[in-house]
């Protein structure tokens, strides 16, 4: 194996320019005639996998590290497979434990309830391969997403204890901090050398606005909204805990949460995502409100006021077509396949278009419904509706109900966390299509497991002690 | 929980496979360098600019630059300068120019754009002249074609035009001759002045018939005063009479005066009622009476003198001038009138043959742009392709060097990417070794 590793770095000296040009194309940002891409390449995936292998030896075991790969693949799209080889590994582990025979804690739920409605999902899902006029393409992205829905019952059988709640919570800010620091760098880069430096497709690295051609950065992502999307979510998580009582959380602590949260902040702002702006401010001003009950309603009157008066002084309405015209074709041609997708409901109301049918109906922009529930709606029908509409109330009702029962504080400090940065996803899918973004379905699978944990604490036969581990 | 020392003992322990790896790797890399020739790669540069000069016949101010010339960056520009350099066609241009089947430079050549934003044409072969030879030809296949391509179609149109220019001058040739053949239809040189002519004719004509019209009415109320003038003068007026005084108008002043001479003498003897002096009074009276109506008479004529009365016949003249003019009304008026007409016929005539006029003369002048329009066309693209329309830049320095031809791969830093390549992979193995033998006894396989 070492002679042709050798022969091989030998090889990719000689053609590797080759390999590159057909690879990348002519000129791809910052590695463009880079000599020894590939052998570059093969240290760079040695060096991460030997710091896995660290991390399995340090943690003992696979499980740990498993669970921390599929989190951070959820920063991670530009690496491809990162998130399936995550996932994979932690249905090996799960094997491993089933055949180890490792009994569930009692009272632990086996599975997640909400695996039947997104089994009803997956049925109404399968129909669009039976209208489609390209089944195979419908396929090959069904297989590709059914891993992102994967997460929603698997998950849930990965994170049972409070301490991996804590593991998931660190891996997130991990992950988003090291996405938002790429984008960051990203944007000097690219206002340094006066050329987009990002990791994105050029179609949408790029905006121009009244201080010229800005670079939309990605971090380590492939869409700056879907940067946006889930720094915003991280940074609204927190914001949560950094504004807890000084009791809960020791200021080192806070501090760095602090910190989270404008770095967070910082690296949506470079993506120039006007869905991601909105919905990590609107998630940032919902938070004083929550935070401190008592003054939850001077605090809405206040934010009233100011914005009463900032409508009627004029500068909130220039801010406002400011931001919308920094792209305005970009809007308007929303509002075009927003009717359209109203328009191929009435035509197919039960089972839709057929999931990836809104592309040809009708559809001059051959662009997809930028909009979550109209997408739902469109290309699955009242059937799919019905789905998400079980999946998504059950789970609030799951969330909110926890909250409103558990008696411990962590519990309710980290699943009111988890309710208000979906405010973010919630938001953003009025203006965007993350239906299939492995994101929102971990994010999910995130919220079951930490309602689960929290019914474990609470169940008589639960092994678990009702530690109050904040972080 | 490992200690850093235990992993680097765990390393330790397992340098061997390290060590293995590295050496493997180095030696797999020498062998490779020993048996397998090394490729030489020679690049080519070439420019495109965003800006071309034209050629015109009309001015040279378009190609006196406004600023620094620059390649053009645009995305589509590079994609398509790069999908055309992979072309067949500029493949089996270059295998003509090289010499070689076309086959044989499948995959030795591509197009790229360098990390100094160049188009370059790199080439890869065994020998360096080979290689330089290979990217020069297709540079040089890439720029004939491009210019192929550029001055296909203005060839096109200037054969077009060379075949259209002897008809469209032939054309404007009829077009004259058809407008020249009108006007003589027409026996006009030309109708617009004939208008305005005719038009003054028409208005004085029917100025003339007015006055016509005028002197008729005139003349039909001067006729009955005329008339009862003439009637109502005599025939001959008397120019002279003379007169005397009345003889008896003399004797009865004088009986008047004899009467009241006697009446006074009376008076002075008598009164008023003395029969005498009354019939003197009487007498008196008398007399008086007498010499009031002689007096009355006047004078007497005693001879009178008659000629034709003068205003008699300056009427009459006149009335037979007004008959006369009169007479002559209708006449005029007929042949006014009848003029008129005529001048209204050719009138109407008229907007037709300029109308027609109009259209030839819009014709010829269709004709004549037209013909002029081609010919300045034809001496244009005659000109521009004289020069060639070459839209890419590349000089000698641009070219590809044999003496410059990158030999692959570079030995030093072969053996050093092979001996890190090694090490990375003999840590990867020994940890996973490490790894599994501390999961083996959790394992139950």
């Amino acid at each position: 194996m070492s002679l042709v590793l050798g022969a091989w770095v030998a090889l990719e000296g000689a053609v590797g320019w080759e390999w590159q040009r057909d690879l990348l194309g002519p000129e791809p940002s910052i590695l463009n005639d880079l000599p020894y891409l590939g052998s570059l390449s093969f240290l760079a995936l040695t060096s991460a996998w030997i710091a896995f292998l660290l991390w399995v030896r340090a943690s003992g075991s696979v499980r740990r590290p498993a669970l921390g790969l599929l989190i951070l693949a959820l920063f991670a799209d530009v690496i491809p497979g990162l998130y399936q080889f995550g996932l994979l590994l932690s249905v090996l582990v799960l094997t491993h434990q089933k055949i180890q025979a490792r009994s569930q804690p009692k009272g632990r739920h086996a599975i997640t309830p909400l695996i039947f409605p997104l089994l009803w999902i997956l049925v109404v899902y399968v129909t669009s391969l039976l209208t489609a006029e390209r089944p195979v393409a419908i396929l090959l992205d069904f297989q590709f997403r059914v891993s992102a829905m994967a997460a929603l019952p698997l998950l849930p059988l990965f994170v049972r204890t409070p301490e991996d709640v804590n593991f998931v919570f660190r891996c997130l800010l991990g992950g988003a901090a090291l996405t938002a620091l790429i984008g960051l760098v990203q944007f000097a880069w690219s206002m340094a050398t006066d050329q987009i430096v990002t990791l994105g497709d050029s179609e949408f690295n790029r905006m121009t606005t009244p201080f010229g051609v800005m670079p939309r950065c990605t971090g380590l992502m492939l869409h700056p909204n879907q940067q946006s999307n889930v720094l915003g979510t991280i940074g609204i998580l927190a914001l949560w805990f950094a504004t807890a009582p000084r009791e809960r959380v020791p200021r080192p602590g806070r501090g760095a949460l602090w910190g989270m949260f404008l770095l967070c902040s910082l690296a949506v702002l470079v993506t120039f995502s006007r869905s991601g702006w909105m919905a990590l401010g609107l998630g940032a001003l919902v938070i004083p409100a929550i935070r401190w009950r008592r003054l939850a309603v001077g605090y809405a009157l206040t934010v009233l006021a100011v914005g009463v008066w900032g409508m009627q002084s004029g500068w909130l309405s220039t801010v406002i077509s400011e931001v919308r015209d920094l792209n305005a074709s970009s809007a308007d041609f929303r509002w075009h396949i927003d009717a359209l997708a109203l328009e191929a409901f009435t035509h197919f109301p039960w089972w839709g278009v057929g999931v990836g049918g809104m592309l040809d109906f009708w559809n001059p922009y051959h662009l997809e419904v930028h909009n979550t529930y109209l997408q739902i709606l469109a290309e699955m029908g009242v059937a799919g509706s019905l789905g998400f509409l079980a999946l998504g109330g059950w789970l609030t009702c799951r969330l909110l109900g926890r909250i409103r029962n558990t008696r411990t504080l962590s519990d309710r400090e980290w699943l009111v966390g988890l309710a208000l940065a979906s405010i973010v996803l919630l938001v953003q899918n009025l203006v965007a299509m993350f239906l299939w973004v492995k994101f929102l379905w971990v994010w999910m699978a995130l919220c079951e497991a930490s309602v689960l944990v929290s019914l474990d604490r609470w169940h008589p036969n639960s092994s678990h002690t009702s530690a109050d581990h904040a972080h | 929980m490992h200690t850093e020392n235990s992993l680097f003992d765990a390393l330790l322990g397992r340098r061997a496979i390290i060590l293995l790896m590295m050496v493997g790797s180095t030696v797999g890399a020498g062998l490779y360098l020993h048996w397998v020739p090394p490729l030489f790669r020679a690049r080519a540069s070439l420019m495109v600019p965003g800006d071309l000069p034209r050629v015109s016949l009309e001015t040279e101010s378009e190609n006196f630059p406004e600023g620094p010339l620059v390649p053009d960056f645009s995305e589509e520009t590079r994609v398509g300068v790069l999908g055309l350099i992979h072309s067949r066609s500029v493949r089996e241009k270059a295998a003509l120019q090289l010499g070689v089947p076309v086959a044989a430079l499948d995959k030795r050549v591509k197009a790229d754009i360098d990390v100094d934003q160049q188009i370059v044409v790199v080439a890869t072969a065994a020998d360096p002249v080979d290689a330089a030879d290979t990217a020069n030809a297709y540079l040089d296949a890439f720029r004939t074609e491009m210019r192929d391509m550029a001055e296909r179609v203005p060839r096109q149109n200037l054969a077009l035009l060379e075949r259209e220019e002897p008809e469209v001058w032939t054309a404007y040739a009829q077009a004259r001759f058809a407008r020249m053949e009108f006007l003589d239809s027409i026996q006009s040189p030309d109708p617009a002045v004939d208008m305005t002519l005719l038009l003054e004719e028409r208005a004085q004509l029917t100025s003339s018939l007015q006055r016509l019209d005028i002197e008729e009415n005139q003349w039909k109320a001067q006729r009955p005063v005329l008339e009862q003038a003439v009637a109502d003068r005599p025939e001959f007026a008397m120019v002279r009479r003379t007169v005397t005084e009345n003889p008896a108008y003399r004797k009865a002043l004088a009986a008047v005066a004899v009467a009241r001479t006697e009446l006074e003498v009376l008076r002075l003897k008598y009164t008023d009622q003395v029969p005498e002096v009354q019939a003197a009074l009487r007498k008196f009276q008398d007399a008086e009476s007498l010499a009031e109506e002689e007096a009355a008479r006047g004078l007497l004529t005693t001879s009178s003198e008659y000629q034709p009365d003068a205003a008699a016949h300056s009427f009459s003249q006149k009335l037979v001038e007004l008959e006369l003019g009169m007479a002559g009304i209708q006449p005029s008026r007929e042949r006014l009138e009848a003029r008129v007409q005529v001048v209204e016929a050719s009138l109407g005539a008229l907007p037709g043959h300029r109308s027609e006029l109009a259209h030839l003369e819009s014709a010829l002048q269709r004709a004549l742009s037209h013909a002029e329009r081609v010919s300045k066309r034809i001496e244009e693209l005659q000109l521009v392709l004289a020069g060639g329309l070459d839209f890419t830049y590349a000089d000698e320095a641009s070219r590809a060097v044999a003496s410059q031809a990158q030999p692959l791969p570079h030995r030093v830093w072969t053996f050093v990417f092979a001996l890190l390549a090694g090490l990375f992979a003999g840590i990867a193995a020994a940890l996973v070794l490490e790894v599994a033998h501390s999961r083996r006894t959790q394992l139950p396989y």
